[in-house]
Order: structure tokens, then C-alpha cells, then sequence
């Protein structure tokens, strides 16, 4: 019933998105392709491979862990089964939203391969277009600050920083927009999602993180919430 | 060489296993799994998202990053901040505390 609304609100929403937060996204994850492009250039890696992995292998800390697997020689499987472990989060990411995306295969193909964190946390509540704009652009970017990470490294080896934390704006780049979407969300009249549910979800997936680890906890703690939503939204009569 | 090779093939293979693969599976939509799709399990997704962020930072800053990400809340909860502003300030005080 508040399809027209709601369409209105996001076709209005759109263009300052992508001024805004999209840019904003690409300064905060351009750092970190640039390290991944240097790290692999120093182990390595020619600038075509740099290329050809985020190309092909778009999936951040996927890439990284990449690095050191391939250095020890480990065996292909092995590095299927591990980097999909890493990714296992996309999996459900990818099911949220594979409604909305083109009905053409190949096009299908592309636009899921694109998917990242940062992109689905942007492209919430956009329509089509917005969506492959958003998930195109960091995709790109991604890309080429990789290749510029590794171009930097090659041309001044001595500028790759140390100790630094540089991923630290894009850490908190996404927390916003993760705050900010419950926020919304939360705010929504008749939402299955309030703030003691909110608090209760943070304490479960905490709960997941410091039992099956960082790269393990995605998929149970997912799979904990969405049922215990699921559950709580029937018995309120949803 | 071959490696780097092979490691590009195996992270193409883990974007088709947990991205283009979950986007084939036929859904039937009814009003529940829609439901599902739409509200729950996006939530549950971002509250994820946070939990990982918020424990991954303080295993390697506790003290800065506890403040920086407390900062970034107060200003987009309370202060209704943007973006620009939450992630500058939030990384200022990562940085010149750490």
C-alpha cells in the first residue's frame, strides 16, 4: 500500500546517494585495495595478476588471506574451501537480495559477482539502476586503486605503510551505514525490529563471534538471528 | 606464477559458490519468505556486520577503537550526523588516540 511512497522517497533519495555515500565508501575501501595492491605486489605479484585478481576474485579479505595460501603452495581445493569459508557471509547477502537484480543471465552474473559489504549496506531501498550503479563503481574502484596500490609499491617500495591501520575509516564507514539502516528500519512503523531485539541479536552474534571465531561466526549467528526474528515477528501475530 | 594463477581461478570458483550461485536459487515468495528476505534477514546481516567490526577493531586497538566506534554511535544515533562528518571525526579520534 506505501509501494508509491516508498518509490517516490527512493527515486528521491537516490542521486544524493551517490553523491554522498557512495564516494564516501570508495575514499574509505580505497586505501585497503591499495594495500592488498602493494602487499601482493611485494610477494610477488605482477600487475596484471593484481588486475586479474580483482577482476575475477573481487572479495577483499578473501584476497588478502589469498596472498600467503599461495606463497605456501597450497593446494587449489584447499584454497576454494577456505576462501569460501571467509565469504560464507555473501552467501546470505546474496540471497537477500537476489530479487532485485536483472533478469538476464550474464548480466545476473556479473551484478552478483559484484556484490560487496559496503554496496549492499549503500544500495538499501534503491531501485535497480541505483543498485548496479552502486555495486559497478566500487567494483571499478576496487580495481584500479589495487592496480595504483601496486604501480605506488613498484615505483616507491618505502611508502608502504608499516603499522598503520589504514582500514580503520572503512570499518567505520560500514558501521554507520549498518546503524543507520536498523535505525531506519527500527523506526518503521509496525517493524519486526526494535531496539531490545537490536541488543539481543548484538549480544547472540557476539556470543557466535567468540565461540566459532571472525571468519566462522557469519553463518550461524545469521542463521540464530533470522530464525529467532522469524519466530518472535510470528508470535506478535506478523 | 602458476600459483598466483591459481589462487585467482579459486577466488573466481568462491564467487560463483556464495554469490552467483544463491542468486539462481529459484524463491518461492510467498508473504513470509518475502518477509524473511526484505526485513529479516537484513537485519540480521548488519547486526552481524557490527558485532564483526566492533570485535575485529578491538582485537588489534581496544582503547581507540572502542572510542572512535563509540563516537561514530553518539553522532549517528544521537546527533543524527552524516556520513562524511561520523566517519571523519570517528577516525580523528581512532588515530590521535591510538
Amino acid at each position: 500500500m506505501n509501494s508509491g511512497k516508498a518509490t517516490q522517497s527512493t527515486s528521491e533519495q537516490s542521486p544524493s546517494i551517490l553523491r554522498t555515500k557512495l564516494p564516501l565508501a570508495i575514499a574509505a575501501t580505497a586505501p585497503i585495495s591499495m594495500l592488498f595492491g602493494a602487499t601482493a605486489y611485494n610477494t610477488n605479484w605482477s600487475l596484471d595478476q593484481i588486475l586479474l585478481i580483482g577482476l575475477l576474485g573481487f572479495s577483499g579479505s578473501g584476497q588478502f588471506a589469498a596472498l600467503p595460501l599461495a606463497e605456501s603452495g597450497t593446494s587449489f581445493l584447499t584454497l576454494v574451501v577456505v576462501t569460501s569459508l571467509i565469504n560464507s557471509r555473501y552467501f546470505v547477502i546474496a540471497l537477500s537480495c537476489s530479487t532485485k537484480l536483472p533478469h538476464n543471465t550474464l548480466y545476473r552474473i556479473f551484478t552478483s559477482h559484484t556484490l560487496g559489504d559496503e554496496a549492499y549496506a549503500i544500495e538499501q531501498g534503491q531501485t535497480q539502476n541505483t543498485m548496479l550503479v552502486i555495486r559497478f563503481t566500487i567494483f571499478l574502484s576496487w580495481i584500479l586503486f589495487g592496480v595504483l596500490g601496486g604501480i605506488i609499491v613498484q615505483q616507491a617500495p618505502y611508502l608502504l605503510p608499516d603499522h598503520t591501520n589504514i582500514s580503520f575509516p572503512a570499518s567505520i564507514v560500514l558501521f554507520f551505514l549498518a546503524v543507520s539502516q536498523l535505525k531506519d528500519r527500527a523506526k518503521t512503523k509496525g517493524s519486526l525490529i526494535t531496539l531490545p531485539k537490536i541488543l539481543l541479536g548484538l549480544m547472540i552474534s557476539s556470543l557466535c563471534y567468540f565461540s566459532f571465531g571472525p571468519v566462522y561466526f557469519w553463518l550461524p549467528a545469521i542463521a540464530l538471528l533470522a530464525v529467532g526474528y522469524y519466530f518472535s515477528g510470528n508470535s506478535n501475530g506478523k | 606464477m602458476e600459483s598466483n594463477l591459481s589462487v585467482i581461478l579459486a577466488l573466481l570458483v568462491t564467487s560463483l559458490i556464495v554469490r552467483v550461485l544463491p542468486s539462481f536459487i529459484p524463491l518461492r515468495v510467498s508473504a513470509k519468505i518475502q518477509h524473511l528476505i526484505e526485513e529479516i534477514l537484513p537485519c540480521s546481516i548488519f547486526i552481524c556486520f557490527i558485532t564483526y567490526l566492533v570485535l575485529s577493531e578491538a582485537t588489534q586497538a581496544p582503547g581507540p577503537s572502542s572510542l572512535a566506534f563509540a563516537t561514530a554511535f553518539i553522532l549517528s544515533m544521537g546527533l543524527n550526523a552524516g556520513l562524511l562528518t561520523t566517519t571523519l571525526l570517528a577516525s580523528v579520534v581512532y588515530y590521535v588516540s591510538g
